[in-house]
């Protein structure tokens, strides 16, 4: 066993167990957490596959913002009653037999393909320089002779193993040297507009979000509060019951003062927030029912 | 390592993920799949990147898909709260106004 | 893996004794147990210091009786008591979860001293992008506290995560685009790269002095480190003055103090990462190193072959003034807690989304425009000293034992291409 096989065993095994727990999961929060450990682990595979650029973004992009935004969001909404989300035995049955399948189908198909002879096709296909035909020729085609990975690679100013940020770099900004049939090297046209318009589209987002997620000013109605309120007791009458299934976390029985907290909305002040801080003393444990 | 092994990781995340979109009834719950299923086309994408001629195309395309993922976990996560503002649940099912 | 000698890394230098697998597995233990050191032994350092200056701050002395004059045995005594105190949890935590969170923090925390390269070639990890997987690995520290305050069932706990989630996602922005603009100064997002290139006398060559936008994205970046390790005056996560104590209300003994290490560990880290990207590195900013030079070829292969004395003490020197360096600005740190009064929460994020964001795109901006605006009138793109350019060809060329850095010398075609 090598060591890149011991790397690849660990951290394949640890990505799968993630995803899985994160299907098989019913509590949301465990399953942000095992979110996390599929998300990191495969995060360890890009780097296996000497793409360490992205593999810091994905650290950074998903574990960073886009699974503490999830949690966020699990805070913010968890005050309703979480009872029922579980699915029934039926629906679990049938989300099994299907996982299954599709597990099969896609394990199946990818080991029916003979890749390596496929990727021959290709190259042969592909004009490459004589000189990295050459060179590779001594080696497994499919193995070691990355395109992205060494220094004698087609794609220019990719370095050594893993270097790919200034790769990536030049061609986000239209600057993709290769080489075309005449064994010479142009310049291929890159990724510019497709840069453009991300950023453009990330704009949009931001301030799609923040719209969306925007503090009302106003009640709709006085039945939101009442509702709310109600919803909130109701939870507590409930929460004996409630442990371990779904979101249950008894602190969130008072979600409201939270969001006040944070966005300063002013909806829910009156319902169930500010009884919280002067009702109850600090040391009291807003977890046990009252 | 070969592509096949990578590629069969890649294929355990996008069924999970599938299943995660299914089953879950809480709509972060369903927003994880997704997170899961995009994680695996990018580890599809660097698979190919690295072993056939895709080369540096393979991760520049991967880079776009974290960058979606992100920018599609934020309008999500606000839908989910206008949703939660709504219906004060987060309960995909019960978002069915429009049936009746 | 870390460089021993002239080209050779701990692992290659392993297996040559031990076969492949076995030499990485020695290699990764080492690496490992000599971080942990670091990470372990300096909280305790630090605990101690801040106890201590604390104590003048506000005129008092501090611990003085345990372990002799200066009490400095106070964090080892404050150890012991944490280990034999009882690991509650509470009855309406999430069990599981309650008890993982701690952990979660501490190797998120402890996970950014892998790629940190303490002198030159002494890096667990040596990869081109460390300055961004640093960033990337700094900003998971909050999933723990996160799970944390959720956790612990109570809403003392779920207001600290609250606060710290939204703290941390806002100050990352800020923070990253401090950290790139002495990586645009460099042109490469590789620590050891940038360090080497901070060589020679301070105020030419190290990058906090390369331009006016760097001075002052040095300071926007040290404010933004404090707060997103969540320390006065940005401790909004823990405000024991409205929140009990924040995320780790519930938590008590070992667990507890897994949250201090991983909060005076980040606090190193942050410090490490402004040294090496803004405060010259392992360079002393004297020139010292440069007289010192010929030291590297004395003893080659002169304990076991394949190892080089000379070259391992000033290795060693350097590391004792990177990691001097870094104890200072923990120091500032410190100091700065017992001086400054806490903001409020709303405070906090204005802070963040109205002042030091629009501060640091402008800091990003006019750094990428002054070489241009200085080659364009001077005629050269610097006021001061030799160009970084210049700078990185020579660190990158005379130095065998750099690793495999700077790719920019070693494609020339790309380069031919860029021309």
């Amino acid at each position: 066993m090598t060591v890149l096989q011991f790397l690849f065993a660990v951290f394949a095994s640890t990505t799968c167990l993630g995803a899985v727990m994160v299907a098989l999961t019913q509590n949301i929060v465990r399953m942000a957490f095992w979110l996390m450990v599929s998300v990191a682990s495969a995060a360890g595979l890009f780097f296996l596959l000497h793409a360490d650029f992205l593999a810091a973004a994905q650290l950074l992009v998903y574990l960073g913002g886009t699974v503490v935004i999830l949690v966020f969001g699990v805070m913010l909404t968890a005050g309703g009653r979480t009872k029922s989300l579980s699915p029934t035995g039926g629906e679990t049955i049938l989300a099994a037999a299907l996982a299954l399948s599709l597990i099969m189908l896609l394990l199946f198909t990818v080991g029916s393909v003979d890749w390596e002879r496929l990727n021959t096709l290709a190259k042969a296909d592909q004009i490459l320089p004589s000189a990295v035909q050459l060179e590779n020729h001594t080696e497994p085609q499919l193995m070691e002779s990355s395109p992205t990975g060494d220094e004698r690679s087609p794609v220019l100013g990719a370095g050594r193993n893993g270097d790919t940020g200034h790769a990536l770099g030049s061609a986000m900004i239209g600057f993709r040297p290769q080489w075309n049939r005449e064994n010479q090297l142009v310049l291929g046209t890159g990724y510019l507009l497709p840069f453009e318009i991300i950023s453009v589209h990330l704009l949009v987002v931001l301030i799609g979000a923040a719209y969306l997620a925007r503090a009302k000013r106003q009640l709709p109605s006085s039945r939101r509060s009442t509702d709310a309120t109600s919803t909130s007791l109701l939870w507590d009458q409930d929460s004996a019951q409630l442990d371990g299934s779904g979101s249950a976390n008894p602190a969130l029985s008072h979600s409201s003062p939270v969001r006040d907290d944070l966005s300063r909305s002013q909806n829910l002040v009156s319902g169930t927030g500010f009884s919280m801080f002067s009702s109850e003393s600090p040391s009291q444990n807003s977890g046990e029912a009252s | 390592m070969s592509l096949g092994a990578y590629l069969a990781v890649s294929a355990v995340l996008f069924a999970s993920g599938l299943t995660c979109m299914m089953t879950k009834r809480h709509a972060l719950g369903v927003l994880m799949g997704v997170e899961l299923i995009l994680n695996s086309a990018c580890l599809n994408l660097i698979a190919f990147a690295r072993y056939t001629t895709l080369g540096i195309d393979g991760q520049v395309f991967a880079l776009f898909v974290i960058v979606i993922a992100a920018a599609e976990a934020a309008v999500a996560l606000a839908i989910a709260l206008n949703y939660y503002n709504n219906f004060l649940t987060v309960d995909v099912d019960r978002g069915d106004e429009l049936k009746r | 893996m870390a460089m021993l000698a002239t080209g050779l890394t701990l692992e290659q230098f392993l297996s040559g004794y031990a076969g492949e697998f076995t030499g990485f597995l020695l290699a990764v233990l080492i690496h490992t147990l000599l971080l942990f050191h670091v990470f372990a032994v300096s909280p305790a350092f630090f605990i101690w210091l801040e106890r201590k200056v604390s104590g003048r701050i506000q005129d008092r002395l501090g611990p003085t009786r345990v372990g002799g004059k200066f009490g400095w045995l106070q964090s080892v005594a404050d150890g012991i008591k944490l280990i034999q105190k009882e690991d509650l949890a509470p009855a309406a935590a999430d069990q599981w979860l309650f008890r993982l969170a701690p952990y979660l923090a501490l190797v998120a925390s402890f996970t950014v001293f892998m790629v940190l390269p303490f002198s030159r070639g002494w890096a667990a990890v040596v990869i081109e992008s460390s300055v961004f997987l640093a960033l990337a690995i700094i900003s998971l520290e909050v999933l723990g506290i996160i799970l944390a305050g959720w956790s612990s069932g109570s809403k003392w706990a779920l207001f600290g995560s609250m606060r710290e989630a939204a703290q941390m996602v806002s100050y990352e922005i800020p923070l990253a685009l401090c950290a790139l603009i002495p990586v645009m100064a460099v042109g490469t997002l590789n620590f050891v790269t940038i360090a080497e290139v901070q060589s020679g006398f301070f105020l030419t060559n190290w990058l906090i002095f390369h331009d006016p936008f760097t001075f002052v994205a040095f300071f926007v970046y040290f404010t933004v480190a404090i707060a997103s390790v969540k320390r006065a005056p940005f401790d909004l996560a823990e405000a024991e003055s409205e929140l009990v104590a924040g995320f780790h209300t519930e938590y008590s003994g070992m667990r507890w103090s897994y949250f201090f290490l991983a909060e005076y560990a980040s606090m190193l880290s942050v410090s490490c990462v402004a040294v090496l990207l803004f405060l010259g590195g392992w360079w002393s900013g004297t020139g010292l190193e440069d007289l010192l030079a010929p030291v590297r070829n004395w003893g080659q292969n002169f304990p076991v072959q394949g190892f080089s004395a000379g070259n391992y003490a000033l290795n060693l020197l350097g590391a004792h003034i990177f990691l001097f360096k870094a104890s200072l600005l923990v120091t500032v740190q410190i100091w700065v807690r017992w001086t400054l009064p806490r903001l409020r929460i709303d405070q906090v994020m204005t802070t963040c989304l109205k002042y030091l964001i629009p501060i640091s795109c402008a800091l990003f901006l006019g750094a990428s425009l002054w070489p241009l605006t200085l080659t364009t009138i001077l005629g050269r793109p610097m006021l001061l000293g030799r160009p970084v350019g210049d700078r990185l060809y020579e660190a990158s060329h005379h130095s065998s034992s750099l690793p495999a850095a700077t790719n920019v010398t070693r494609t020339p075609a790309a380069q031919e291409v860029v021309r």
